[in-house]
């Protein structure tokens, strides 16, 4: 058929469904305490494991966050190739039509 | 620390080893195995959605002969294992500052033990005076000597817990997020992410009115995505407004849309329903880019941040039979007049100042409230100011615009000219119904209106389509047929939302206004 277009879009659909799945795992909601628990549960402690135990919230926090921004990037994506799948499909529709 | 030692330092004038003892118990490795639960917990997480961008990478090869999306997954595949080893680099010396922490704990206790042996090995716990002052000169020697080596022993343990300490501390100055590449991160998905965060705190809290609430949010945002819709939850409060809970979902992001829309809906919806909006707001959405052209990026928020009148039934929050009877009691009278819509509209400004940091500049901001929602809308155009970025009020269904507004020039939000309004004849709500039935249920509220405004201007203020409040009037026909003399389907917002009224509003949002038919004068 001339209208039809060399990309699979149900393959690129599956692609966007395996990213919305990843965005899914990366998205799950954790949080533990955080920096302002982690001051009131260590008021009077040395001041070098208080520190170090605030740096250690923070870098896990971090990790948290980049995790997260993962997750944007990966529905971002998914949207975008079912965004670009569909618009094949269209666009081969418009070419049956006579378009 | 209540310990015999102590009292003996203080006896001998040396220092208390308990005070230095209780710095360092007061250190919680509880909190170093929290970081490393959670540290864990990214690493699984990353894994897992790992796997499945391969699956995305392997699909989008078969499926893609240019390089663009193959590179997309690759991108995030190499990310994720950057954040990965940036997290396994830290787990080791968050579970190494851990076990210092209690082995301090340890060492302290074992201190204070063998302290314990030696008061009774040696006999100094009491001084009798029958061995004569040699012997008690001797006890006193023993007791001073053993606070001084207790003390030493302590000094010991903090040294080698703040030596530990330390090192995890040079070790964590690496921060895990500076290995990698920036990566852009809108202001509306940070608002996103801290709020999903509180989410997750209640989603883990007990079961209780906080966790429904939460499990409704949840669940409102997985049905986006399985709807593939990006959704953003930019304000999650579960105690405000008084119980009900606020909340603000934008399907689209913020950000990056060249026009947002806020849609307040009416009496009758509840926060914990928001997701029945998220077609609406699509539908809008897709009015608004086809207005806009083909650079036109819209996105709707969904703002459930007033006490929603007749909503209780809903919201299913309340915690017993009594307080859920005296909730809708409560809810219900709430309905008689504009009350709520005056104290939502100034939450709602607060949220448009909010709001607007996390749009592009240049976004157009339009207000759009339904039936309650639009005296909402109307009122908080009234408390902002044209600073304040909204380009924009549509009001909708309208039963009145609110106390303190006669006509649209009141809304000092925008200017007059771009204040729009739409009621279908046949609305049973706009079309008197809604003031003649509170009127006769509520006698004395014009009284209390006048005493408190100086002005009666109905239960709920002025008709904003009639012709001296001064707004455009879009002209476009109700997309339900007509049916009986009050049919509330006429008044639904999936009815505005339609056909060639969504048409209209949508290039309101767009800001192409030459595309919206409004009603000529007279």
């Amino acid at each position: 058929m001339p209208c039809e277009l060399d990309v699979d879009t149900v393959d690129i659909h599956a692609a966007a469904s395996a990213l919305r799945d990843a965005a899914g795992y990366l998205e799950q909601p954790i949080r533990l305490p955080t920096a302002t628990t982690l001051g009131a549960a260590v008021p009077h402690g040395s001041s070098s494991a208080r520190e170090a135990l605030r740096l250690a919230m923070r870098r896990a926090e971090e990790g948290l966050s980049a995790t997260q921004r993962l997750a944007d990037v990966a529905s971002e994506t998914a949207r975008k190739l079912d965004g670009a799948a569909d618009s094949f499909d269209q666009a081969e529709q418009l070419c049956l039509a006579g378009f | 620390m209540s310990h015999v030692t102590s009292y003996w330092a203080q006896q001998y004038g040396l220092v208390d080893p308990a005070s230095t003892a209780a710095d360092i118990e007061a250190a919680d490795p509880g909190i170093a195995d929290a970081a490393a639960h959670l540290l864990n917990s990214e690493i699984l997480a990353l894994r897992f959605g790992r796997e499945r961008a391969a699956v995305a990478l392997s699909a989008v090869a078969s499926g893609w002969s240019t390089t663009a999306p193959h590179d997309a997954v690759r991108t995030l595949m190499s990310l994720s294992d950057q954040v990965e080893q940036a997290c396994q680099d830290t787990l080791p010396v968050v579970s190494e500052l851990s076990a210092a922490i209690a082995k301090a704990h340890g060492d302290v206790a074992t201190a204070y033990a063998a302290a314990d042996d030696a008061i009774a090995a040696m006999g100094l716990g009491s001084r009798s005076w029958t061995g004569g002052v040699d012997e008690m000169l001797r006890i006193d020697g023993e007791r001073a000597a053993l606070v001084v080596n207790l003390n030493a022993a302590i000094m010991s343990i903090a040294r080698s817990l703040d030596a530990a300490a330390q090192c995890a501390a040079a070790a964590m100055t690496i921060d895990p997020a500076a290995v990698l590449p920036p990566m852009a991160v809108s202001p509306a998905a940070v608002e996103h992410h801290a709020n999903t965060a509180l989410l997750g705190d209640d989603l883990r809290s007990p079961a209780g009115r906080r966790h429904h609430f939460a499990l409704a949010v949840n669940s409102a945002l997985q049905r986006a995505r399985a709807a593939g819709y990006t959704a953003q939850l930019l304000r999650y409060d579960p105690d405000d407004p008084a119980g009900q809970g606020g909340v603000a979902i934008a399907i689209g992001d913020v950000s990056q849309a060249t026009s947002v829309a806020v849609l307040v809906p009416g009496v009758g919806n509840s926060p914990v329903a928001v997701a029945d909006g998220f077609e609406l707001a699509h539908a809008l959405n897709a009015a608004a880019d086809t207005a806009g052209g083909r650079t036109a990026v819209t996105a709707t928020v969904l703002w459930f941040g007033y006490d929603i009148p007749l909503s209780s039934a809903k919201d299913g929050l309340w915690g017993n039979a009594y307080d859920a009877a005296r909730g809708a009691v409560r809810d219900s009278v709430r309905a008689i007049d504009a009350t709520d819509a005056l104290m939502g509209g100034a939450s709602l400004a607060a949220f448009v100042h909010a709001l607007r940091p996390l749009t592009n500049p240049a976004a157009n901001l339009s207000l759009i409230g339904h039936s309650y929602g639009s005296t909402t809308v109307a009122q908080a155009a009234r408390y902002l100011d044209k600073g304040a970025g909204v380009d924009d009020v549509v009001l909708l269904g309208s039963p009145g615009a609110g106390y303190g507004v006669t006509t649209a020039r009141d809304l000092r939000a925008v200017q007059a000219d771009h204040v729009y309004s739409l009621s279908f004849p046949l609305d049973p709500v706009p079309a008197v119904g809604a003031s003649s039935v509170v009127a006769a249920v509520n006698p004395v509220g014009q009284i209390a209106r006048k005493w408190a405004f100086g002005a009666d201007w109905g239960p709920f203020g002025p008709d904003p389509t009639g012709d001296a409040f001064d707004a455009n009037v879009i002209a476009a026909p109700s997309n339900v047929p007509a049916g009986s003399p009050i049919d509330f389907d006429q008044h639904a917002l999936t009815n505005y939302l339609s056909g060639r009224s969504l048409d209209a509003i949508g290039a309101v949002v767009a800001a192409r206004y030459r595309q919206v038919p409004v009603r000529t004068a007279g």
